[in-house]
């Protein structure tokens, strides 16, 4: 009886067919990352504060080719000023909004360690770079930033005070996200994804992810 | 009755805040004097400005008047009280309350994070267009990929890194 409780549950999770993602934000203090999720959500979505890890979360739904997905979107809650992220962070993650202050080079410089910190734990997964603020100066979207070029990330110009590009970033990395996932390259995703087909709970899929970062 | 605040300035003896505005309902022009009380050097600038901003006589004009331009006339009325002459207390009052483009914030302490994010939420507000605005829309695309020509940020020259600082 036990086996067929958990076979219906497997069933119902396949019928309601709803995938989940998770996405991160990444880049320097006060180049802008809170504002840009504040606009691309506009109010209607209340943050699920989860103070024990620093971090805010967001939860978006929305569909894709038919598909439901659910999204968390994660943003910091200060802990970018030690110019690091906890591991926990980046774990599982299928996309990365990296962002930069365009009228702030230093933001720009430290792109370095965030993307270097980024790759380390999440070798694959698609990047998205965001210049910021360009409301303030237009004249950036004349320049070029070598930085995207370099490590080919998508880059785009954006506002979070006038809204520019805003939800164009935010959907194209809900977009790579559900790509990388279907088609995942990172080893231990690719374990992920075998159990996530045989209807495992979500803590055998961490289990199984601790065993193998060992 | 509703105003609209024009301009806000300061007179340093005795210390006051000066809020020319119209009286909608009259057309009338008008200026209010606010004289900061008990204003010293060592006064706390944005507990003094609060007040200000809290005081029952003052809100209706105040409410239109950002904390951080109340925060920065007092600075210069501050810095005169300290010696500075007029023209040095405006541009200390100028650069204390703008934040240096080459500071790497990730550096400071969470105090100084959030004056340096309440400065920067004054260029924020100004640009901000938001639900309700007439000109407010979800999602506005601009590919910048074809405007012209480009040139070098300059963000990359890495020879230059040594000379910044
Ligand atoms: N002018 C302008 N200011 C912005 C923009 N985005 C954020 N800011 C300001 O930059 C500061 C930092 O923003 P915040 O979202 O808190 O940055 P975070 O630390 O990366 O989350 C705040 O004072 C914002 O008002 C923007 O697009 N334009
Ligand atoms: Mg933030």
């Amino acid at each position: 009886l036990k086996y067929q409780d958990e076979m219906s549950s497997v069933i119902k999770n396949k019928s309601e067919d709803v995938e989940k993602l998770k996405i991160i934000c990444l880049g320097d203090s006060a180049v802008g990352k809170s504002k840009l999720v504040e606009r691309f959500l506009v109010d209607g979505y209340k943050p699920q504060q989860q103070s024990t890890y620093a971090l805010t979360l967001f939860n978006y739904e929305t569909k894709l080719n038919g598909k439901k997905i659910s999204v968390d979107f994660w943003d910091t809650a200060g802990q970018e000023r030690f110019s690091s992220m906890h591991p926990s962070y980046y774990h599982q993650a299928q996309a990365c909004i990296l962002v930069f202050d365009a009228t702030r080079k230093v933001t720009y410089k430290n792109l370095n360690n965030w993307y270097k910190e980024l790759r380390q734990y999440r070798p694959n997964i698609p990047c998205l770079l965001v210049a910021n603020k360009i409301d303030v100066d237009l004249g950036v979207t004349k320049r070029t930033f070598a930085f995207g070029t370099k490590h080919n990330l998508p880059q785009y110009f954006v506002s979070a005070a006038n809204g520019t590009n805003v939800v164009k970033v935010f959907r194209d990395a809900i977009k790579a996200a559900l790509s990388y996932k279907q088609n995942p390259t990172d080893f231990v995703d690719q374990v992920l994804q075998e159990l996530e087909h045989l209807g495992n709970t979500e803590e055998d899929l961490i289990h199984i992810t601790c065993k193998t970062e060992e | 009755v509703m105003y609209k605040v024009k301009k806000c300035g300061l007179k340093l003896k005795p210390p006051s805040l000066i809020v020319e505005y119209e009286d909608l309902s009259s057309h009338k022009q008008r200026c209010r004097t606010m004289p900061i009380r008990n204003f010293k050097k060592t006064s706390n600038i944005s507990r003094a400005a609060e007040e200000l901003k809290k005081n029952p006589r003052h809100q209706m004009l105040l409410k239109d008047v950002s904390q951080l331009q109340v925060e920065k006339m007092l600075l210069i009325i501050q810095e005169t009280l300290k010696g500075a002459s007029l023209d040095d207390a405006i541009s200390n009052a100028q650069s204390a309350l703008t934040v240096d483009p080459n500071l790497d914030l990730n550096k400071l302490d969470e105090s100084k994070v959030e004056q340096a994010k309440r400065i920067m939420d004054e260029g924020f507000e100004q640009n901000q267009l938001k639900p309700g605005d007439e000109d407010f829309q979800y999602d506005v695309e601009v590919d910048f990929d074809n405007v012209g020509p480009v040139e070098s940020s300059g963000w990359d020259d890495d020879n230059s890194e040594d000379n910044e600082f």
